[in-house]
């Protein structure tokens, strides 16, 4: 019994042995996996724990960006920066003079900011600064001050400076709001642009701290849609510095310069003068700076606009190109005396040198042959007195009011030269691109394609408006544009080896608080088309108030020259005519 | 008999024993691992994500650089001029030229 025991009682002993043994090797292997994780592994899961933060990136949108076309590729004309700034909490900052003197001297602030900063104890989330350059963020790293915390954040950023300014806006502050499109086209597709928050479900424990290994439910950011202008990156550059000069040499107040192709509306160019850079835009002074004058502002064009009332009398059969007239020098009606700009009576007159001389008193015999009501309608067709419906803020629609009352001729004799009648450039634009276009009127288009965060791109095509003229009417008026060019007031916006057409203006300037216009102060317009064979491109030249030059023929009519070159050579468009080159 | 009956029985329990030790031990590793492949995998889509932002950081590096007006601006400072007009000397001709 006692052996038998004894044996039982070794049994016994061994299995506790074993069972102890496998116990201590489980609890040795948990144990050396424990330090393996929590001391050697530390820096690295410690790292991946802070990183718990970037569920909130997931949940903030990114900002759509615009880009400008760059031949077959693509200019990013805004996009998103992301910046560093530094904050403080409050409650951890322990030496507080030490961090009022690091963060002064590093961030060039005055010590009694960063003071009220600090001693807000109840706050837990301070912000110092925004946009910390390199050498600002090396040094906060450096210092290794408790309670001074780095984090990333997005701003707008415009790489491009000034180019196309008043065309993209800037993102800002706006009222209450902080990030938002002001101005252009920021502003416009500002809903489209900024996309929408996503949302988080995170299980917490009793700390307040997330469960990594819960359930999660996050709902991702729909990031804002990329938009891609119908603007060429080069041309628009080039119309800058061209109207830039221009504004320089003539010592104007401002100057507008556009690009359309004809046959899609498409905006190749739309450059203003002066511009601002949206990197900087809280340095401007003068708000009206940010207002795209192309759209927002409407002004009487003067002569360019008898190119219209000729269109018109043309097409109505009225008068054809030899139609001829007696000119003596000025009109008399309702008490006003309409004289030609030049003061002089031109005797017997075509209607294609009622152009070239730009006769007030021949676009007046037009006029009447045409009667006020059809005058009326056509202009409307052409798509004056109404918005183009170009996507871009601040639109106006000109004023027609002057030709509500059918019966006062006067004001329809002034509103065949271009006065008593306001008009913006993008309007006088696009009908002269309806001269040119075989007599169809196009929607002026500024953005190409949008591209959705899911990836699908809507290409956004060209839209037809009306046909406002007969085809043969804008040959006609076509070759007529020609012969001002040649032998008229346009010569020197000709360019060497293209046939080009178009038409001055010198306008008078309207006071703004009284009746009447403003003394030795005009606005120099500019418009034309090239090739006149086949219109490839229109574009506009306006300068306010040159002051060394009177006249459109000497300061709009060679910008035009410069740009419209440009533009037949960046597009490789054949020379109609031969030329020798000197 | 009885002495068979009991050392089975001990034997069964201690296999049940070491069972549930061998499952705790296997549970615990696998609630481990997995917690590790997720932040490895975590580790790889911060690593995407740093990838992704170093692009856009160079793609503005690339915009800034290719900015019309830095590019004249850079041209100016260098006192560099425009040419005006490009001579092409005709090879089949005779050219002198000074050292």
């Amino acid at each position: 019994m006692s052996i038998i025991n004894k044996r039982q009682k070794k049994n016994v002993k061994g299995r506790i042995y074993f069972l102890a043994f496998l116990f201590f090797l489980i609890t040795g292997f948990i144990l050396s996996r424990l330090y393996f994780l929590q001391v050697l592994s530390y820096q690295t899961y410690h790292a991946l724990a802070q990183n718990q933060y970037q569920v909130f990136q997931e949940l903030l949108p990114n900002r759509g960006k615009i880009f400008l076309k760059d031949k077959d590729k693509l200019y990013p004309l805004a996009i998103n920066r992301e910046y560093k700034m530094v904050y403080l909490v409050p409650r951890e900052i322990e030496d507080e003079d030490k961090v009022i003197f690091m963060l002064s001297s590093i961030l060039n602030l005055k010590k009694e900011t960063i003071k009220n900063k600090i001693s807000d104890k109840n706050s837990f989330f301070k912000i110092c600064k925004h946009r910390l350059n390199s050498d600002e963020i090396e040094k906060i790293k450096r210092a290794k001050l408790k309670g001074v915390h780095l984090m990333n954040e997005n701003f707008r950023y415009y790489p491009g400076q000034q180019l196309a300014s008043q065309v993209v806006g800037y993102v800002g502050n706006k009222g209450d709001k902080t990030q938002v499109g002001c101005y252009g086209l920021e502003a416009y597709w500002e809903k489209e642009l900024k996309g929408k928050p996503g949302s988080l479900f995170q299980e917490k424990d009793a700390a307040g701290r997330w469960i990594s290994l819960s359930d999660r439910k996050i709902k991702k950011a729909e990031n804002g849609v990329n938009l891609i202008t119908t603007i060429e990156r080069t041309i628009q550059y080039e119309t800058e510095k061209v109207l830039q000069e221009s504004i320089e040499k003539y010592q104007a107040d401002k100057g507008t310069a556009i690009v359309v192709d004809v046959r899609t509306g498409k905006i190749l160019a739309l450059a203003n003068f002066p511009n601002f850079n949206p990197n900087q835009y809280n340095q401007v002074t003068d708000m009206k700076l940010f207002l795209n004058p192309a759209v927002s502002e409407a002004y009487e064009a003067g002569s360019v606009f008898k190119s219209i009332t000729l269109a018109i009398g043309l097409d109505t059969k009225k008068i054809s190109p030899q139609t001829t007239y007696i000119d003596t020098g000025s009109v008399f009606k309702s008490g006003y005396t309409i004289k030609n700009s030049d003061e002089k009576s031109h005797g017997k007159q075509t209607m294609t040198e009622v152009l070239e001389k730009s006769l007030n008193t021949g676009s007046i015999f037009v006029e009447k042959l045409i009667g006020n009501k059809t005058f009326l309608e056509y202009l409307k067709d052409f798509g004056f007195g109404k918005k183009t419906g170009i996507e871009l803020p601040g639109e106006l629609k000109g004023n027609l009011n002057n030709l509500n009352y059918l019966k006062r001729d006067i004001n329809f004799y002034t509103a065949s030269f271009g006065q008593g009648i306001a008009i913006t450039p993008l309007q006088l634009i696009m009908a002269y691109a309806t001269l040119a276009n075989h007599g169809k009127l196009m929607k002026p288009q500024i953005i190409d394609k949008i591209i959705y965060p899911n990836g699908k791109i809507e290409i956004i095509q060209p839209e037809f408006r009306k046909q406002v003229i007969t085809d043969e009417t804008s040959r006609l008026i076509s070759e007529m544009l020609r012969k001002v060019v040649t032998n008229g007031h346009g010569k020197r916006a000709d360019v060497a080896g293209y046939l080009v057409g178009g038409k001055t203006g010198t306008a008078q300037i309207a006071k703004k608080n009284d009746k009447g216009y403003k003394e030795d102060a005009f606005i120099g317009t500019f418009v034309g088309y090239a090739p006149t064979n086949d219109p490839r491109f229109a574009v506009l030249v306006k300068i306010d108030n040159p002051k060394n030059v009177q006249w459109a023929e000497s300061s709009a009519a060679p910008t035009f020259s410069k740009i419209m070159e440009f533009v037949l050579k960046y597009y490789k468009v054949k020379p109609s005519l031969k030329y020798d080159k000197q | 008999m009885k002495r068979l009956k009991k050392r089975n029985i001990l034997s069964i329990k201690s296999l049940i024993m070491m069972f549930f030790v061998f499952s705790g031990a296997f549970y615990l590793y696998v609630i481990n691992a997995t917690a590790i492949q997720g932040y490895k995998i975590r580790e790889k889509e911060n690593k995407i994500t740093n990838l992704q932002k170093e692009n856009e950081t160079l793609e503005i590096k690339k915009a800034e650089l290719t900015s019309l007006y830095r590019i004249e601006e850079e041209v100016k400072n260098k006192g560099m001029e425009k040419i005006e007009e490009i001579v092409y000397l005709n090879d089949k001709k005779a050219i002198a030229y000074r050292k």
